[in-house]
C-alpha cells in the first residue's frame, strides 16, 4: 500500500514537472528522480542518462519483434527477434550486433521459431528459450566453423511429478548461474523457474512466488483445502515476469502485479528486495557496479544499488516520438561502462543510453561502498552530495565513512541528515560513551554530593526546608477550587475507585479541568511527536499536518464520550455526560506524564536501550487502559463483565457515528454536484 | 643511557616517517580521485563518437558528392516563363530580385531567384505516377488547404480538409502538346476544372506590387481574401481577418494551411534541412525516411483549449534550406502568430515528401465540461481569432542559405522593427555573471508556516564582493524568496520583505555603485492555492468552455494544491501597484515568469477574449515595468527585455530531430545579455561548459549560504544543491574560464557557425574573432594551433 502511495506520488510529481511552469532545465525528454528515504519521498536529481541513440536497424539488419536483450564481456549485444510470416509461422532467430564495429550476425536462423530470451552465460555461452518451438537451447561458439552450434536443449520433462502430459511447458526467459546451472522461466507456471542442470536435466523448480500472507489468505487457509482456495479464490501464486542473475550467482526475479525486484538465495530465500518499485516490470539487469536495472511496462528505468535502494527513476511513456522515452519496452541490458540498451517491441527499435558525468560518480562511490572501502568511498560520496544535496545515500556513505574512520561527531551529523536510525544509534553511543567518560568526574562528584545529602538528612530533614516553599504555594493555591480540582487528578491517579467516585458523586472535578486536562494531553502529544529524538520519532516535522493532528486526538475523544454516554444511557449506566467527559480527561494523566518524559530521555538513548523507551510507554498505555475500565465502570456503577461490553458496544458505536456521518457527506456531496452540473449544463446549453 | 636515548630517537624517526608515508599516501589518493572523475566523454570512444554524432550537437553538412550531384542534375528545376505559363503559371510580379509566378486555377506560385536562378515552387516538383491517388496529387498542387466542422457535428476526430484543388476536383493532361513531358504532371484540364458547377472562385488583380486575390469557396460558403506582395527579401502574404466570411450555416472554418508544399522535398534527394525554431533550435535533416509528423503551436499551448504539443517554439519563423550555403528561405509570421501552429509531415508511408509550412487557425475546437467528472462535448465558439494573418517569406542565397543566415536575418528584422538593440552587459570588459540568491522559504510548522531563512542580505554582501575579488565585476544579482510568501508556488509574491526594506536598498547601492544590476523574482501569470496573492473567486481565470483555470496537484508533501492561471486583467493590476513600490527599494526590476509564453484564451462572463487580447496584455505589463529579466520569453516580450534568463541547451528531441543548433543565442547574440540555466544542476560537466561558449551563453548559478539540506521539507527541495560552499571555487573557475573565450566577443553577433570535423566547431562573430571549440576526446589542430580535447581556442 504504501508502495502503491509512493507510485501515485511519482506518477502525479512527473505530470507536475511537465504541467508547471519551466524553471528547471532537464535537457533531457524526462525528469530523473531520486528517493530521498530521509523524507520518505522522491526528489529531482541531475539527470543521470542521456538518450545517446535510436535505431530502428542494427548494421542491415532491421528490428522486427525485439524480445529480449543480453550482452557479453565483449560488448557484443545479443537480441532475440523474430520476423512473423504468416499468422502461425515465424522466422526467429538471435541477433548478435557489436555497436563499436556495427557488425551484425544472425544465430539460430532458420532453427528457432519465437526466441523469446537470451542470456549469456558465466561460461560465455549462449542460451536461448524459445516460446513457440516450447524448448530452451544452449549454443556454442564453434570458431573452426566460425559458427553457434546448439549443443544442449532443454526440454519439458518427462516421468516427472511436476509435469503431466496435459501441462503446458513455454520456456519464456532464461539464465544460468557460476555453476551454469540453467533456470528457464515458464510463462505462466506459478511454481518458479524451471531448474535444470548444464547437460539438460531437470532437477525441479526455484524461486517461485508464495501467497501474500493476508488476514483474507489467512483465513481460507484456515477452512478451505488447497484445490478449494485454487478453484474458488484463486489462490495461486503469481507467476513470475523475469528473471536476471547477479555477479555472485544470485537469482533475481520480478513479477507483474508485485512491485520491484526479489533476489533470491541459494536456498531460494528472499535474501533482499528492493525497497520501492514499479509493479508492471518486464525485464531486470545487473550493471558492472553490481547495481540493478529494471525497465517497466510505461517505459520507466529505476537503478537501485545493490542493497535495493533506488538511485535513479528515469525516461518514461513515449506518446509524441521522443528520444530516450518507450512506447512498449520488453528488454533491457548494461555493458561493462554502465551504457543501458533497452529494446521497444512497439517501435522496433534499440535504444542506447550513456551515463552522465553525475551517474559515473555515483558507480564510483557505489563500488568503492560495496568492497568495504569506506574511508576512500567518502570523497566520491562528498562530489556526489556537492551535486545534490538531497542524494541520502551520499549522506548515508559520508557518514559510514567518518563512522569508519572514528569521527563520530560527524557520522552522528551525516546520519541525522540522512535520517538513518541505525546509524545514528550507533554513532550516538560511541558518542555518549566518550562523553560519559570525560565527564566521569563530575558524575562520581554529583554521586557524592548526594550520598552526602542523603546521609545528613537522615541527621537533619533537610527536604523540610526544600519542601518549605512549595508547601506554602501548596496551601496558599488550595483556596482557589480550580487548583483543588485539578490536583484531584493525582489523587484519581492513585485511588482510581475512589477517585473516579469522587467525580461522579462529590463534584471533586469540573467540566473546565476536564478540559485543561484533554488539553495538556493534546499538548503531551504534540510535544511527544514534535521533540522526540527522532530514533523514536517516524514523525518529520515539517510534514506534520497540525489540522490532521488536531482530528487525530479529539475526534476519537468526541466520540467517544459521546458514545459511551448514549450507549449507558440505554444500557442503566448511571453516568451523565459531565461524568463520562470528566472522567475520561481524567484518565489521560498517566499519558500527560508519559509523554514529556518519553521525549526527554529520546534525546539519551541508542537502540540499545530501546527497551527502556517502549517499557515507559507501554507502562502509559496499559495503565490508561486499565483506568478506562475502571472509569466506566465507576460512573456507571457497573460491574466488571458489563463494563467490558460496554466498552466493546461505545467503541462499535463510535465506528458506526463515523460511518454514517461519511455515508451522509457522501450523499449530499453527491446530491450537491448533481445541482451544480445541472446549472452548468442549463447554462452551456442555454 | 646514551644508547637508550639513541634507539627511542630512531624509533621517533621510524614513527615520524610512517606517518608522512602515510599522510602522503593517503593524499595522492585523493588526487588520484580527482584526475579519475569521470565525465561525460569518459566512455567507449566509438560511443563518445556516437554521441557526437546525435542530436545534442550541430553536424558536419553534408559531404557525399554523389547526392548533391544527383539533386544537381535531377531535382534543380530552371522552368522558362514560357514553360510555366504553360501550366498556367503566370508571370504577376517582378522587381530587381525576383519573379513571382501564380497560378490562378490552385492558388499555387512559383518564386524565381533572379540572383541564384533558383526556382521555388508551391507546388510538389518531381511527381512520379506512383505517388498516389487523384486527391494527394491534387493536395500536392495546391497552394491552400482548409480545415473545417459541420456545425451540426463538432468533433476533433471529424475535421474536414480540403485543398484548393480537391475543392474543384482537378484532374490533369495525360497528354497536352503544349506542356514540357516534364511539366505534364502539373497542368491542370480546365475542362475537368470545376466543371459541374462552380465551387472555387479565385480573383486576382495586380496593384501596387501587390497581387490581390479572392477566394470564394462556395461549396462550403467560405471567402476570404489573400494578398501576396513582393518585397526586395521575397514576399508578404496577408489575410485580412475581417475578409473571413462563412456564408453557409452548416459550416465553420477552422484552419487555413498556406502554402504546404512551398521548398518541400522529394524522400531524400534534396540536400538540406528544415529549421525549427523549438527551444534553443533544431534541425531536421531531409535524408532519411522519419514517417512521422510534426505539429506545434508558436508560443506556447493555449491553456485555455486544452492543447497538448511539447514543443515551445519562442521565435515565430521556420525555414527550408535546401544544399546548405546555396538556396534557403524562412518566413516569419508578423501578425498572428499566436493562433498559427507550425506544421511538418517527414517522408514515410504516407508521402514521399518532407514539407513544413504554417497553419492559420480562425478558431479551435473546445470540449464543453457539463458534468464535474469532465464529461462534455467538442464545441466552437461563433466568433473567429482577432488577430490578421501576416508571414513574410524571406528568401536567402549562398553564404547567408543556412539556419545562422536565418538567424541573423530574423535578427536584423527585429532590429529594424525597434524590438532588439544594442544592450549587452559588458561592466569591466567582462562577461556578466548571473548570482540568483535563495533569501527564504516556508515551511510547514506547528501552526502555520515557519520561515527557513538560506541567504540574507549581508551575506549576498559578502558573496558578491569574494566574486570581486576573484575578478568577477560584471555580475547580475536575482533574488528568490524576498518575499514574506515564502518561494516555490508562492507567487505572485506580495511586496513584504522578508528582511528589512534598508537592507536591500543598501544592497541594492552596492552593486548600482558597480554599475551592476539587481532584480526580484516575479510571476503574475501563475498562482497556486498557496498563494496569499490572488482570490479564487476574482483573481482565476475561466477557459472557453467556462471551467475555471485550477489543475490538481498534490506537492511534495502529498498534500494537495492546485495551479490557478490568473485573469490578464488582475496581472496587470498588480504589475502596475508593484511597479510604484520597485523604485522605493532601489532595484532594477523584477526578474519576470510566466507572462513569457503560453498566452491563454478565457472566458469572462459572456464574453470571450483570445490569446491576442492577453498577449496585449502580457506586452503592456512589460511596457509598465519597463526593461525586466525575463524567463525563456517569446518574441512577443523581446521588446520590454533586458535580460534573458534560463536559456535551456535543449528542445523537444523528437527521434527525427538531427542537429540542435543555436537559434535563440544567434539571434540575441551582440544585443542582449542571455543566461544560461543553472549550472547547478549540470550533470554533464565540462560538456555544457564549452555548450555555453559555444552559444556565447553566459553562466549563472543559483546560491544559498546556508545549506541546502535545510530546503529538504520545503516545495524549494527542488533546488537540491545550492550552498555557497560547495560552489564557490566552481563558480569563480567556470566564469574565468568562459569569460575568457566569450570577453572577446562582447557586443558582436555570430555571423558564421561552421563544423569542421565531428565535434569541432568554429564560431565567426562580428568582430572577427573566432572560437573554436573541440567538443572531442582528441586533440584538435587549426590554423597552427593545437586545440585539447573538450577544450577551446580563441582566434584574434
Amino acid at each position: 500500500m504504501r508502495k502503491l502511495k509512493y507510485t501515485l506520488i511519482l506518477i502525479l510529481l512527473l505530470s507536475l514537472t511537465i504541467l508547471t511552469p519551466v524553471v528547471f532545465a532537464y535537457e533531457v525528454p524526462y525528469p530523473t528522480y531520486t528517493y530521498n528515504p530521509s523524507r520518505g519521498g522522491f526528489v529531482l536529481t541531475q539527470d543521470a542518462y542521456l538518450p545517446l541513440s535510436i535505431q530502428y536497424s542494427l548494421g542491415n539488419l532491421e528490428l522486427y519483434n525485439p524480445q529480449d536483450i543480453s550482452i557479453d564481456q565483449e560488448n557484443n549485444i545479443y537480441i532475440a527477434d523474430f520476423n512473423k510470416v504468416s499468422a502461425n509461422s515465424s522466422l526467429g532467430y538471435i541477433i548478435k550486433y557489436n555497436l563499436e564495429t556495427n557488425d551484425v550476425i544472425k544465430i539460430g536462423e532458420n532453427f528457432l521459431n519465437e526466441p523469446t530470451g537470451v542470456h549469456i552465460g558465466f561460461d560465455g555461452n549462449l542460451y536461448v528459450a524459445d516460446n513457440k518451438k516450447k524448448e530452451a537451447y544452449k549454443y556454442i561458439y564453434d570458431s573452426l566453423l566460425d559458427e553457434y552450434i546448439v549443443e544442449v536443449t532443454y526440454k519439458k520433462p518427462t516421468n516427472s511429478p511436476y509435469f503431466g502430459e496435459t501441462d503446458v511447458f513455454e520456456p519464456y526467459k532464461i539464465t544460468s548461474d557460476q555453476g551454469n546451472v540453467v533456470y528457464i522461466m515458464l510463462a505462466g507456471n506459478e511454481n518458479g523457474l524451471g531448474k535444470y542442470e548444464n547437460n539438460g536435466t531437470f532437477t525441479g523448480f526455484f524461486g517461485g512466488n508464495q501467497i501474500p500472507k493476508t488476514f483474507n489468505n489467512m483465513v481460507r487457509s484456515l477452512f478451505f483445502n488447497e484445490k478449494q482456495r485454487r478453484e474458488w479464490f484463486k489462490m495461486i501464486p503469481s507467476p513470475l515476469s523475469n528473471v536476471s542473475i547477479d555477479h555472485n550467482g544470485l537469482i533475481l526475479t520480478t513479477t507483474i502485479g508485485q512491485s520491484g525486484y526479489l533476489k533470491l538465495n541459494i536456498a531460494n530465500h528472499v535474501y533482499s528486495e528492493s525497497s520501492f518499485g514499479f509493479d508492471d516490470i518486464v525485464d531486470i539487469f545487473v550493471g558492472p557496479s553490481e547495481t540493478i536495472y529494471t525497465v517497466s511496462r510505461k517505459g520507466m528505468i529505476t537503478e537501485y544499488s545493490p542493497e535495493g535502494d533506488v538511485l535513479f527513476i528515469f525516461s518514461g511513456s513515449d506518446e509524441f516520438n521522443q528520444k530516450g522515452l518507450f512506447k512498449e519496452p520488453t528488454g533491457i541490458a548494461v555493458d561493462r561502462r554502465n551504457n543501458i540498451y533497452v529494446i521497444d517491441n512497439k517501435t522496433n527499435a534499440l535504444q542506447v543510453f550513456i551515463p552522465t558525468e553525475f551517474a559515473n560518480l555515483v558507480h564510483d562511490a557505489i563500488s568503492l561502498y560495496q568492497d568495504g572501502k569506506y574511508v576512500e568511498s567518502l570523497l566520491p560520496w562528498q562530489r556526489v552530495l556537492k551535486m545534490n544535496s538531497m542524494f541520502d545515500l551520499a549522506n548515508k556513505g559520508i557518514a559510514d565513512a567518518y563512522f569508519a574512520m572514528g569521527d563520530y561527531e560527524n557520522a552522528l551529523l551525516s546520519y541525522e541528515i540522512a535520517r538513518d536510525r541505525e546509524g545514528y544509534s550507533d554513532a550516538f553511543w560511541e558518542v555518549r560513551n566518550v562523553n560519559l567518560l570525560s565527564s566521569g568526574p563530575i558524575i562520581i562528584s554529583v554521586l557524592i554530593v548526594l550520598v552526602l545529602f542523603t546521609i545528613i538528612n537522615s541527621f537533619v530533614n533537610l527536604f523540610k526546608y526544600i519542601l518549605w516553599p512549595i508547601k506554602k504555594a501548596d496551601t496558599f493555591l488550595n483556596k482557589f477550587k480550580l487548583y483543588q480540582k485539578l490536583k484531584y487528578g493525582f489523587y484519581v491517579l492513585r485511588h482510581p475507585e475512589d477517585g473516579f467516585y469522587g467525580i461522579k458523586r462529590e463534584n471533586k472535578s469540573s467540566n473546565l479541568t476536564a478540559f485543561i486536562y484533554i488539553f495538556l494531553f493534546f499538548l503531551a502529544y504534540i510535544i511527544w511527536i514534535y521533540n522526540t529524538n527522532f530514533i523514536f520519532n517516524f514523525h518529520i516535522k515539517a510534514e506534520i499536518n497540525f489540522g490532521q493532528q488536531i482530528i487525530f486526538i479529539f475526534l476519537p475523544l468526541a466520540l467517544w464520550v459521546i458514545a459511551n454516554y448514549l450507549v449507558c444511557s440505554i444500557r442503566d449506566g448511571e453516568g451523565k455526560l459531565t461524568d463520562v467527559l470528566q472522567g475520561t480527561a481524567y484518565i489521560l494523566i498517566p499519558m500527560i506524564i508519559v509523554l514529556p518524559l518519553l521525549t526527554i530521555i529520546s534525546h539519551y538513548l541508542t537502540f540499545n536501550e530501546a527497551f527502556v523507551y517502549d517499557f515507559i510507554f507501554w507502562i502509559g498505555i496499559v495503565v490508561t487502559l486499565v483506568y478506562i475500565v475502571i472509569m466506566v465502570k465507576e460512573i456507571h456503577f457497573y460491574d466488571v463483565t458489563p463494563t467490558i461490553g460496554n466498552i466493546l458496544i461505545t467503541i462499535f458505536t463510535a465506528v458506526m457515528i463515523l460511518v454514517f456521518s461519511s455515508i451522509i457527506y457522501l450523499l449530499l456531496s453527491e446530491v450537491i454536484s448533481l445541482v451544480e452540473d445541472i446549472i452548468r449544463e442549463v447554462m452551456i446549453r442555454g | 643511557m646514551v644508547k637508550i636515548f639513541k634507539n627511542i630517537l630512531i624509533l621517533l624517526f621510524l614513527v615520524l616517517s610512517i606517518s608522512v608515508t602515510y599522510a602522503f599516501v593517503n593524499n595522492s589518493y585523493d588526487k588520484n580521485i580527482e584526475n579519475q572523475l569521470p565525465s561525460i566523454v569518459d566512455n567507449y570512444p566509438y560511443i563518445a563518437e556516437q554521441l557526437l554524432k546525435s542530436s545534442r550537437y550541430t553536424q558536419e553538412e553534408e559531404k557525399d558528392l554523389d547526392r548533391i550531384d544527383n539533386y544537381l542534375t535531377n531535382y534543380v528545376h530552371n522552368y522558362s516563363e514560357e514553360e510555366l505559363l504553360s501550366i498556367d503559371f503566370i508571370k504577376v510580379l517582378e522587381n530587381e530580385n525576383f519573379e513571382l509566378y501564380f497560378n490562378n486555377l490552385s492558388f499555387s506560385i512559383m518564386l524565381r531567384n533572379k540572383v541564384t536562378n533558383y526556382l521555388w515552387s508551391s507546388i510538389n516538383l518531381n511527381y512520379e505516377g506512383t505517388d498516389g491517388n487523384r486527391r494527394n496529387r491534387n493536395n500536392g498542387n495546391s497552394g491552400l488547404m482548409i480545415d473545417f466542422v459541420r456545425n451540426a457535428n463538432v468533433r476533433s476526430s471529424d475535421i474536414s480538409n480540403e485543398s484548393i484543388l480537391t475543392l474543384a476536383d482537378a484532374r490533369y493532361f495525360t497528354e497536352n502538346d503544349n506542356v514540357i513531358e516534364e511539366l505534364l504532371p502539373y497542368s491542370i484540364d480546365k475542362d475537368h476544372y470545376d466543371s459541374k458547377h462552380h465551387k472555387v472562385v479565385i480573383k486576382a488583380n495586380v496593384s501596387n506590387n501587390t497581387l490581390k486575390t479572392s477566394l470564394d469557396l462556395k461549396d462550403y460558403g467560405f471567402k476570404f481574401n489573400v494578398d501576396i506582395t513582393l518585397t526586395n527579401k521575397g514576399f508578404d502574404l496577408f489575410i485580412d481577418k475581417d475578409s473571413i466570411i462563412e456564408n453557409d450555416p452548416r459550416y465553420s472554418l477552422l484552419n487555413i494551411h498556406i502554402f504546404p508544399n512551398l521548398g518541400a522535398t522529394r524522400e531524400d534527394k534534396v540536400p538540406g534541412y528544415f529549421v525549427i525554431p523549438d527551444g534553443i533550435g533544431a534541425l531536421v535533416r531531409l535524408d532519411k525516411q522519419y514517417n512521422q509528423s510534426f505539429n506545434a503551436r508558436y508560443f506556447g499551448n493555449d491553456v485555455g483549449y486544452n492543447q497538448n504539443h511539447i514543443p515551445e517554439l519562442s521565435l515565430p519563423i521556420f525555414g527550408v534550406v535546401h544544399q546548405n550555403n546555396q538556396n534557403a528561405f524562412y518566413a516569419e509570421i508578423k501578425e498572428g502568430a499566436e493562433n498559427t501552429n507550425l506544421q511538418a509531415t517527414f517522408w514515410g508511408a504516407n508521402t514521399k515528401y518532407n514539407k513544413i509550412y504554417p497553419r492559420y487557425s480562425i478558431r479551435n475546437i473546445y470540449r464543453t465540461v457539463i458534468s464535474k467528472a469532465g464529461d462534455g462535448r467538442d464545441a466552437i465558439l461563433e466568433q473567429i481569432y482577432t488577430a490578421n494573418f501576416d508571414v513574410s517569406y524571406n528568401f536567402l542565397n549562398n553564404d547567408d542559405a543556412n539556419y545562422v543566415g536565418i538567424a541573423r536575418d530574423y535578427q536584423e528584422s527585429l532590429i529594424n522593427s525597434e524590438i532588439l538593440f544594442k544592450n549587452e552587459l559588458k561592466n569591466n570588459n567582462q562577461i556578466p555573471l548571473l548570482t540568483s540568491y535563495i533569501i527564504s522559504e516556508q515551511e510547514n510548522s506547528f501552526i502555520g508556516t515557519n520561515t527557513i531563512k538560506m541567504t540574507n542580505f549581508e551575506d549576498i554582501d559578502d558573496i558578491y564582493n569574494n566574486f570581486k575579488d576573484n575578478n568577477i565585476n560584471n555580475q547580475v544579482v536575482n533574488l528568490y524568496g524576498w518575499s514574506k510568501d515564502g518561494f516555490v508556488n508562492k507567487t505572485p509574491y506580495r511586496m513584504n520583505l522578508v528582511y528589512s526594506e534598508k537592507g536591500i536598498r543598501n544592497l541594492s547601492n552596492i552593486i548600482h555603485d558597480d554599475n551592476n544590476l539587481i532584480y526580484l523574482n516575479q510571476n503574475y501569470k501563475i498562482g497556486t492555492s498557496l498563494s496569499k496573492r490572488i482570490n479564487y473567486y476574482n483573481d482565476v481565470s475561466y477557459r472557453i468552455s467556462r471551467v475555471r483555470m485550477s489543475f490538481e496537484r498534490k506537492d511534495i508533501n502529498d498534500e494537495k494544491y492546485n495551479v490557478f492561471y490568473i485573469k490578464p486583467s488582475t496581472s496587470l493590476k498588480m504589475a502596475i501597484s508593484d511597479n510604484k513600490k520597485l523604485d522605493k527599494l532601489l532595484v532594477d526590476g523584477l526578474s519576470l515568469e510566466g507572462i513569457n509564453h503560453g498566452p491563454f484564451s478565457f472566458n469572462s462572463g459572456n464574453d470571450y477574449y483570445d490569446r491576442t487580447h492577453t498577449l496585449n496584455i502580457y506586452q503592456e505589463i512589460g511596457e509598465t515595468l519597463t526593461l525586466s529579466a525575463l524567463y525563456n520569453p517569446s518574441s512577443y516580450m523581446f521588446k520590454y527585455m533586458n535580460l534573458y534568463l534560463n536559456l535551456e541547451i535543449s528542445n523537444s528531441q523528437f527521434d527525427y530531430y538531427t542537429d540542435l543548433v543555436p537559434l535563440v543565442p544567434i539571434v540575441l547574440k551582440g544585443y542582449t545579455s542571455y543566461f544560461s540555466s543553472y549550472l547547478n544542476f549540470n550533470s554533464i560537466g565540462k560538456d555544457k561548459i564549452l555548450n555555453l561558449i559555444d552559444f556565447g551563453i553566459n553562466p549563472s548559478y543559483v546560491l544559498t549560504k546556508e545549506d541546502t539540506y535545510k530546503l529538504r521539507f520545503t516545495l524549494s527541495n527542488r533546488y537540491y544543491t545550492t550552498s555557497i560552499n560547495d560552489f564557490n571555487d566552481d563558480v569563480i573557475n567556470n566564469y574565468t574560464y568562459i569569460n575568457n573565450a566569450l570577453k572577446h566577443v562582447l557586443d558582436a553577433s555570430i555571423v558564421n557557425r561552421e563544423v569542421l570535423d565531428l565535434g569541432i566547431v568554429l564560431v565567426t562573430y562580428s568582430n572577427n574573432v573566432k572560437i573554436l571549440i573541440n567538443y572531442s576526446n582528441n586533440s584538435y589542430s587549426y590554423n597552427g594551433k593545437v586545440i585539447l580535447s573538450q577544450d577551446y581556442e580563441v582566434f584574434l
